[in-house]
């Protein structure tokens, strides 16, 4: 007895048989990682690079860097969300009748659960975060983001969170709730194993890092502007990615709140959101549809903001209708607010509430239909380059328009009760998702490439990448609204009616069209740092752009401009190359940096400490964590060795470099 | 948002397309404001468990008075 409760004294509720080992696929997919996982890290250990890694990139704190890293984060967790995505479609092809497919109800729903995570928080965010970090201080003329510390932080509080849903799928389970954890199912009543937990930790981890990235960048974008970058002449995508920061500092907070009282819920007994004792499970729904609304929106604007840097530079044009674009923005920043019933008009709130609503939400498609036909006008009369980025672009107009209008009948609230939680449903935010944000993330990875990296990405590969995407996607999910129009609802495991069987194994094979695309967009990326030579660029403005992230080298010295630029334009870079503007080659300066420092490593790592001991009920770690947490912090800010000097030599070695490289491009 | 020095030389004819002025960091405090935005969020989080509080509040375990939140 006494060794028993010593034994949950020190694991909390973690036993031998939280490792899911009588689970074949599970621990067939745990020796593949393992496998994988140890060959790599042999791989780094053997080619020493763990030192480069260490002082090079995890402990650094250039947004650069941190951008890529984010990259990085978002491809690796790309792959984990399209595993279970392939999985779900693989299940509803088979289980029809008598065949039960090869998903027990247990692990289906942890499929489907992890799936919509990963690929909002741990995909998608990634992606948008990283782009932004990496493009919007070279976009504004700046040397860094405002608080480039806190930003490596956030990038390592973003890296917990995922560490701790990957942790999920081979020690514990993850939610089987769907992927907004929708109360009272998540609820300690219905759920009372660890994946609720894992759900709530994740992403409260994450958070952090996502909202403090927000407050970082949104300083950044009002401070740190280039001298005569007025807000009228901000870059397309710094305005988004501004807009974006907004939604997430002003929309995550609901996100910690109403998982820190599902917590309380969940850990203390209380009934805020419980069925029974005066709790309110719709308070949970409309809470967190509060936060999840404008969350849409903060992946889906910095997308907007990469195809309007597309669209006006491969057309060689100003973009048309800068401001009516901005003001946009601006709209569905405020109306993102507005609109989040429309998730649950079968909530029964009555007519007047509903039709506010809808009509609330139909508003939306106005200021989104005046972006697409700006891009068109923009594309009028250009001379259009069909390049990578472009080909997505046009891509996402094409598939993002029918996704919008599939949209815009959901926003009514009577044909919403057919189709509430519905594959028609399923099928419009892939629809919007995949074609729009996803799109536009492919668009922004070819378009910044060569600036990140200094060479073009494959072409080949990428038009293999691009027409297996696009193709797939439509194989995968018109066969959705189709079963969605016919009444089939999400998340099931299992069918009676054989006559959809075909629906489905279309679906299947749309999924296996896009399997080839990622894995062809992996090729690419191989592909394009094997032949690095032949695909260099030597001008650090390959696509004849027209922003200033165009004005340095590919890639960015660590300082990112020798001498800022002086902005009198909207395109700050065309006006400067039309002006024939000379690079200044004399008269440097020492440039003062911030000091790499692996305290964001470390705060993050205990962060995942707290959140997989609070997990499973370790008390004494979690507390200990905590302390730790705490007790690093304090001791950090009295570290005041924080920054140092580039020197006169070494920014003039730079330069001088770059000054050959662009004499000899001529 | 830094300003052109006031010794930079300006001609009308050649315009200025590189800040030559020596400082290091633009003036304007990101600090302040980035704590602000930050506290300001903190808010948010207390906003939305007073708005918890509005609704279940005086909510028994028996059930709620009709006149809480809808449903």
């Amino acid at each position: 007895m006494l060794s028993d409760t010593m034994i949950k004294t020190v694991f909390g509720r973690l036993t031998l048989e939280s490792f899911p080992i009588h689970e074949p696929i599970i621990l067939a997919t745990f020796i593949v990682v393992a496998l994988g996982g140890a060959a790599v890290l042999g791989a780094l250990t053997y080619f020493k690079v763990w030192g480069y890694l260490w002082t090079e990139w995890f402990t650094s704190v250039d947004h650069k860097r941190i951008g890529i890293m984010y990259m990085v984060l978002g491809i690796v967790m790309l792959l984990r969300g399209f595993a279970d995505a392939i999985m779900m479609r693989l299940q509803q092809a088979m289980a029809f009748g008598g065949n039960e497919g090869y998903l027990n109800a247990h692990h289906y729903d942890q499929v489907f659960t992890a799936h919509g995570v990963i690929m909002i928080f741990f995909v998608a965010m990634p992606f948008v975060t990283g782009l932004m970090n990496y493009v919007v201080p070279l976009q504004i003329g700046a040397r860094d983001v405002s608080f480039p510390f806190l930003n490596n932080f956030s990038f390592w509080m973003t890296a917990s969170g995922a560490i701790t849903v990957m942790a999920s799928l081979f020690v514990g389970e993850f939610a089987r709730t769907g992927w907004l954890a929708m109360a009272p199912l998540s609820g300690l009543d219905y759920s009372p194993d660890v994946g609720v937990d894992y759900y709530i930790w994740a992403l409260q981890v994450a958070g952090v890092g996502t909202l403090l990235s927000g407050v970082n960048l949104i300083a950044t974008i009002v401070k740190m502007r280039a001298p005569g970058m007025t807000m009228m002449k901000m870059p397309v995508f710094t305005w988004s990615a501004l807009v974006t920061n907004v939604l997430i500092v002003a929309a995550f907070p609901v996100l910690t709140a109403v998982l820190a009282m599902l917590s309380l819920d969940r850990y203390l007994g209380t009934n805020f959101f419980t069925n029974t004792l005066g709790g309110n499970p719709m308070m949970y729904v409309n809470m967190i549809w509060i936060w999840g609304h404008p969350e849409v929106y903060i992946l889906i604007l910095p997308a907007f903001g990469v195809f309007s840097e597309v669209v006006s530079t491969f057309s060689g044009k100003r973009l048309f209708g800068y401001t009516s674009m901005i003001y946009a923005l601006i709209v569905i920043c405020i109306l993102a607010y507005l609109v989040w019933l429309h998730h649950f008009f079968t909530m029964g709130s009555g007519a007047s509430v509903n039709s506010f609503f809808g009509i609330t939400t139909m508003i939306i498609s106005i200021p989104t239909g005046a972006k697409i036909f700006n891009w068109l006008f923009t594309m009028y009369k250009g001379r259009i380059r069909f390049e990578l980025p472009m080909m997505w672009a046009i891509a996402f107009m094409l598939t993002f328009t029918i996704g919008g209008m599939t949209g815009v009948l959901l926003a009514v609230p009577p044909a919403d009760f057919v189709l509430h939680n519905s594959l028609f449903l399923v099928a419009h935010f892939h629809n919007v998702i995949i074609g729009g944000v996803l799109f536009g993330m492919f668009a922004g990875i070819n378009y910044w490439w060569p600036k990140a990296f200094g060479f073009y990405l494959d072409k080949k590969w990428g038009l293999v990448s691009f027409w297996c995407w696009v193709v797939g996607f439509w194989v995968a999910f018109t066969p959705l609204y189709v079963l969605g129009l016919m009444g089939v609802t999400r998340r099931l495991r299992h069918f009676d009616d054989p006559s959809l069987q075909i629906w489905f194994v279309i679906a299947a094979i749309g999924a296996a069209i896009v399997a080839i695309g990622i894995a062809a967009f992996l090729i690419q990326i191989f592909v394009s740092i094997r032949n690095r030579e032949s695909l260099r660029d030597t001008t650090g403005d390959p696509w004849n752009g027209r922003t200033l992230e165009w004005a340095t080298s590919s890639p960015p010295p660590a300082y990112n401009f020798a001498f800022t630029p002086v902005v009198r334009d909207l395109d700050a870079w065309y006006d400067m190359k039309s002006q024939n503007a000379e690079r200044p080659v004399d008269g440097f300066r020492a440039i003062h940096m911030p000091r790499n420092t692996g305290a964001g490593v470390v705060l993050a790592g205990l962060s995942a400490v707290f959140a997989l001991s609070m997990i499973w009920y370790i008390w004494w770690l979690a507390g200990f964590s905590l302390v730790a947490i705490v007790g690093y912090a304090i001791w950090h800010s009295f570290d005041y060795d924080r920054d140092y000097h580039i020197t006169v030599d070494e920014v003039r070695r730079v330069e001088d470099e770059r000054t050959a490289a662009l004499a000899m491009g001529n | 948002m830094a300003t052109i020095a006031p010794g930079t030389v300006v001609d009308a004819e050649r315009p200025v397309f590189y800040d030559l002025d020596p400082h290091d960091h633009p003036p304007g405090n990101s600090t302040l404001l980035g704590f602000w935005l930050y506290l300001m969020s903190d808010c948010l989080i207390f906003a939305m468990l007073f708005a918890a509080w509005g609704c279940t509040g005086r909510a028994m375990p028996a059930g709620r008075p009709r006149a809480t939140c809808s449903t």
